[in-house]
């Protein structure tokens, strides 16, 4: 009987022997196997404070050597400020009797800035990222203005410019058409680059093809006061400008203001 | 006898060393990393500051002349100083304007939209009691800049601002 119960005794013992040395030994070995190696939260923050601060110091050093801009302070790098601990109000509450006025004493400080669900992405001026990117991109084919101009790189709708006609003999101001970006600027003093050149004369002015490439009206005598609305075209492309040209002092006929109304393609 | 015994205990604590170190690496998991967002509009706005009984109106004009400032002062040395101190990413918004904004590039306001106030509270202060309001404040905004190349540049986009204003007055 002693025997029996000493031979169960150890069977037991070497069975929870054995299940201990499976949990004990195999399982964390298999666990271990699966998981990938990670590191310490606070030994990859020191890892990455240290790459970035190095980083972040040689950048200053080329920034200080290349790009300080006179006027401009360089803004000093510190440790990122974390926000402090919201803690609750007590309640109750007080009341303003004598109600803030409009003389204008008042600060404000700004604590973030959001682009709107309804605005486009690129154009947030108090965003980083959009500083560094689209708001101050210019692309090849013109502005990407989102007014309400008849073509992406509409800068002459609406718009005026005023030129001179003191004794020289080139045009004073003008339209230069692109036909492949259909955008439209006004230009000062120049052109035979400009699509159209405009001339100050006496009681009239001159306006016609600057540019040989263009086929349009050409040296035509205008009217001051007159809007016109003339058609310019290249290569297949047919552009319909409305445009005016008004002399403010009818006593000095050298100075003018060319107008822009609509430019359409 | 005894040696089965040794030889097991030998094995338990080897078992038991190895369970050890095992769980020393597998116990470095990942912890919850809060990621970096924006200020939250949660926060007090001051040290020792009092909850209003009643929200207090702020009136349009302070808020259209406060847009105004914010306008006149961007892309100008005062610049960061209208810049909270909890303004996410401020040293990099900073660094970029200096780096990358046309001197010549200018702000301006097209149209103040909606306003409403987010929280309120007042500070105590012998020098006049302060209103302080959490403002969130919708503008159509549009960037002015000539490009060498392409002539006159704006970029419009409509921006939600939330501000802080600080606005003097007596409290009871």
């Amino acid at each position: 009987m002693k025997n029996i119960f000493k031979k169960k005794y150890y069977n037991t013992t070497e069975y929870f022997l054995i299940l201990f040395l499976f949990i004990t030994l195999f399982i964390p070995i298999f666990s271990s196997l699966r998981a990938e190696h990670v590191e310490t939260p606070e030994s990859f923050m020191s890892r990455k404070k240290t790459s970035y601060q190095a980083a972040l110091e040689a950048l200053k050093a080329e920034y200080r050597r290349w790009c300080v801009v006179a006027g401009k302070p360089i803004i000093p790098f510190g440790e990122q400020e974390q926000p402090p601990v919201s803690v609750g109000q007590p309640p109750g509450g007080l009341e303003m009797v004598s109600t803030p006025g409009l003389d204008g004493n008042f600060t404000y400080e700004i604590e973030q800035v959001y682009n709107s669900w309804s605005s486009q992405d690129g154009t947030n001026p108090f965003s980083w990222v959009d500083v560094n990117g689209n708001l101050f991109y210019v692309s090849s084919s013109g502005s990407s203005s989102s007014s309400s101009s008849s073509s992406v790189g509409d800068q002459c709708t609406g718009r005026t410019m005023s030129f001179e006609s003191s004794g020289r003999t080139n045009y004073y101001a003008g339209i230069v058409l692109n036909e492949k970006t259909k955008s439209c600027k006004l230009v000062g003093f120049s052109a035979v680059s400009s699509t159209i050149y405009f001339n100050s004369l006496a009681n009239k002015y001159q306006y016609g093809v600057g540019d040989a490439t263009w086929t349009g009206p050409s040296a035509n005598i205008a009217m001051y006061g007159t809007t016109y609305i003339k058609q310019y075209s290249k290569g297949g492309e047919i552009a319909t400008i409305k445009f005016y040209v008004n002399n403010p002092t009818p006593a000095d006929n050298s100075k003018a203001v060319l107008g822009v109304t609509s430019v359409n393609w | 006898m005894v040696i089965q015994k040794i030889f097991v205990s030998i094995i338990a604590v080897i078992s038991i060393l190895v369970y050890i170190t095992i769980n020393a690496y597998a116990q470095e998991v990942r912890r919850i990393q809060p990621i970096k967002s924006p200020a939250s509009i949660d926060e007090p706005l001051a040290e020792g500051i009092q909850p209003v009984k009643k929200p207090i109106p702020i009136d349009r004009q302070t808020i259209e002349k406060t847009m105004q400032k914010i306008a006149e002062s961007w892309n100008s040395p005062d610049m960061m100083n209208t810049l909270g101190k909890n303004f996410y990413e401020k040293d990099r918004l900073m660094d970029s304007m200096n780096s990358k904004a046309p001197v010549d590039a200018r702000l301006r306001i097209m149209s103040v939209g909606s306003y409403r106030v987010i929280n309120q509270g007042i500070k105590l202060d012998p020098a006049g009691d302060l209103l302080i309001s959490r403002v969130s404040v919708t503008a159509k905004t549009q960037v002015e800049y000539n490009d060498p190349a392409n002539g006159f540049q704006r970029r419009q986009g409509e921006q939600e601002y939330i501000i802080k204003i600080t606005q003097k007055g007596v409290a009871q």
